[in-house]
């Protein structure tokens, strides 16, 4: 399983510079909280991480990945650019699941989440047809999508449709898996139930989890490390519990809050109790 | 269905399910195909019964009815198959191309850039190197032109397509290229006029066997590339950022979309000009019929576009005593209404924005 490397990454938009210098390191098998406020460069770190964006400098490494994840020309434990990975390659090892997505055919729920399926599969289906299903099917209950496999996902709700995105990433059966503002769209229960499921596939399997978003109260309950973000630069990273404070809230989200650890879930409890004018 | 299944064992029932009726279509509609085929090959102003047509077409008939059947009818059946199977994948390529179930060539203006580049070429081509396969060329240029041209103006990164942006764009550029071709027609001579309308119209009328054998190159590389890429396809219409994500190679597919669809598109309108409406139709059917994965799409498409324009172009040869209807004609008559109906019912065609 993979560890990543963040070196120097500078982004602009247009004359904006949007990153400023982003340096941090994430390992495998750890929860990573991207956190910062709407417009602090959180996705578009997330866009220069998964090479959507090319970054005017630095780069993005990834070492110790699976060698079959890569066809040929490296070592195991190899630092590998993640530019220099070709398409099949870099979606065996990263897979993001975008804020936004859509979907304007007919597809079923379970056509969707074999779409990831694409790069470690070939093009005649010589896998074993029951093998890949069990798989598809294993995914697809662990998000709670199984009940719906039939039905259209052009027609889901935004909730629902979320939950397909993330079975769909968890098909690539990647090292590294990037969730952009996870929890948007999904009623409490479900929010909960995707912050376990991140947790114990990282456990388990040593997948690398980063989550960018916003919501302080999730990502101080299931993640081992935050970095915050603001206006393009590192503000605070480290051991969650240690970055989200009491202090940092009120800095960089101009939030009064409460910050406590609970005994009874074994983990940070942050409430948020009024604005700072 | 069973009762007592679980939900795993029902999900690959259904699919198991699904995979068959994709078999059972194709299966039917190759018998339909075949049966179409001696069926129009016997209705005309001669009849023929069947039993003569098989004699015929395996070459035990006499002259006369060789002359009919094997060197007029079996030449312009064959084009209108071929012409038909082209049209529909084009169409099917194409939507998946932008990521939107109401694009196809005619829509976009694609038909009309390539029979601007046909046009174009009669007119002025012919001049330097009189040539069906430099017809061909110049459509196909043309076609690969507009394509990119609607392409770059409907497309918006990050967004996809808008339907709204996509159908306006094409119906710019198609008006743009009649345009054109009006131009050129009012500065030619009467003879060349009367050959470009022939195709503006869109007819197989007068196809004989070297027109075939001039469609038939063109559309299997068109298939072939287009076939090639039926698993990107499929990831293509949840929109590039996320397919590159998966793995596809964008730029490659995209590429080879891009070339196979204007391929197929030339290769057609070239012999028979503007027909409309046939990339939009048959996907839609046999999208609602077998579902959009473009594994079974793509060979379903190909057999019921063929079978649709053989049945098409039959009607329009026999409909009317002693004349015959354009073909484009009829399926923009048949079509025009169908895409007004898709556009109402969003919910059929599973299409947003």
């Amino acid at each position: 399983m993979a560890d990543m490397d963040i070196e120097g990454i500078r982004f602009s938009h247009g004359r904006k510079e949007i990153l400023k210098g982003i340096d941090f390191r994430m390992c495998k098998g750890e929860v990573i909280g991207i956190l910062g406020q709407n417009g602090s460069g959180k996705t578009t770190l997330l866009n220069c991480i998964n090479t959507e964006y090319r970054p005017d400098e630095g780069k993005v490494s990834v070492k110790d990945f699976l060698i079959d994840a890569i066809d040929s020309g490296h070592d195991v434990g190899d630092s590998v650019d993640i530019r220099e990975l070709d398409d099949g390659e870099r979606s065996r090892i990263v897979a993001t699941v975008e804020q936004q997505s859509q979907m304007n055919f007919p597809f079923t729920v379970l056509e969707t989440v074999r779409m990831g399926r694409y790069s470690r599969t070939g093009m005649f289906n010589e896998e074993d047809e029951d093998r890949e299903m069990d798989l598809l099917c294993d995914i697809m209950e662990d998000v709670g999508i199984l009940e719906f496999a039939e039905r259209n996902a052009s027609e889901l709700s935004g909730g629902e449709w979320r939950r397909v995105m993330i079975a769909q990433a968890l098909a690539q059966e990647p090292e590294i898996l990037l969730l952009d503002e996870p929890t948007l769209h999904l009623d409490v229960n479900h929010q909960f139930g995707l912050m376990d499921l991140c947790r114990k596939i990282s456990r388990e399997r040593g997948i690398l989890v980063a989550i960018v978003t916003h919501d302080l109260q999730l990502a101080a309950r299931y993640c081992d490390r935050s970095i915050v973000i603001v206006s393009g630069r590192i503000v605070a990273s480290g051991r969650t519990e240690e970055v989200i404070t009491k202090d940092l809230i009120r800095d960089v989200f101009k939030m009064e809050a409460r910050v406590e650890y609970d005994e009874e879930i074994h983990g940070m409890l942050v409430t948020l109790l009024r604005r700072i004018s | 269905m069973q009762t007592g299944m679980s939900s795993k064992e029902r999900v690959k029932y259904l699919e198991k399910k699904r995979r068959r009726r994709a078999w059972y279509t194709a299966g039917a509609l190759i018998l339909l195909l075949v049966m179409a085929y001696f069926v129009c090959l016997a209705v005309g102003s001669v009849q023929y019964p069947i039993s003569e047509v098989w004699d015929t077409v395996l070459g035990k008939g006499d002259w006369s009815h060789d002359l009919i059947i094997n060197q007029l009818r079996a030449p312009r059946l064959l084009c209108a198959a071929m012409a038909g199977a082209a049209l529909s994948l084009g169409g099917v390529a194409m939507q998946a191309l932008f990521k939107n179930p109401m694009a196809s060539a005619s829509v976009l203006g694609v038909s009309s850039g390539a029979s601007f580049g046909a046009a174009f070429y009669i007119a002025y081509g012919f001049a330097l190197f009189a040539s069906s396969l430099g017809t061909v060329m110049a459509a196909f240029g043309m076609a690969m032109l507009t394509m990119i041209a609607v392409y770059m103006l409907a497309y918006r990164k990050g967004g996809g397509v808008q339907t709204t942006m996509l159908l306006l764009a094409g119906m710019a550029i198609s008006a743009l290229f009649s345009g054109g071709t009006s131009m050129i027609e009012f500065f030619s001579d009467a003879d060349t006029v009367t050959s470009i309308v022939f195709w503006i119209l869109g007819s197989f009328d007068g196809c004989v066997w070297s027109d075939a054998r001039i469609m038939f190159v063109p559309i299997v590389i068109g298939m072939i590339l287009i076939s090639l890429n039926a698993r990107e396809m499929n990831l293509m219409t949840t929109g590039e950022s996320k397919a590159r994500s998966l793995g596809v190679n964008i730029r490659r597919t995209r590429l080879m979309i891009l070339v196979g669809s204007s391929i197929l598109v030339a290769g057609t309108v070239s012999i028979c000009g503007v027909i409309s409406f046939v990339g939009l139709i048959i996907p839609h059917i046999f999208r609602t019929l077998v579902g959009p994965d473009h594994k079974r799409l793509i060979p379903i498409c190909i057999l019921g576009g063929a079978l649709f324009m053989m049945v098409v172009d039959t009607f329009a040869r026999t409909a009317m005593m002693g004349m015959e209807l354009p073909v484009g004609t009829v399926t923009s008559i048949i079509g025009a209404p169908f895409f007004l109906w898709i556009m109402r019912s969003r919910k059929a065609a599973g299409w947003r924005s």
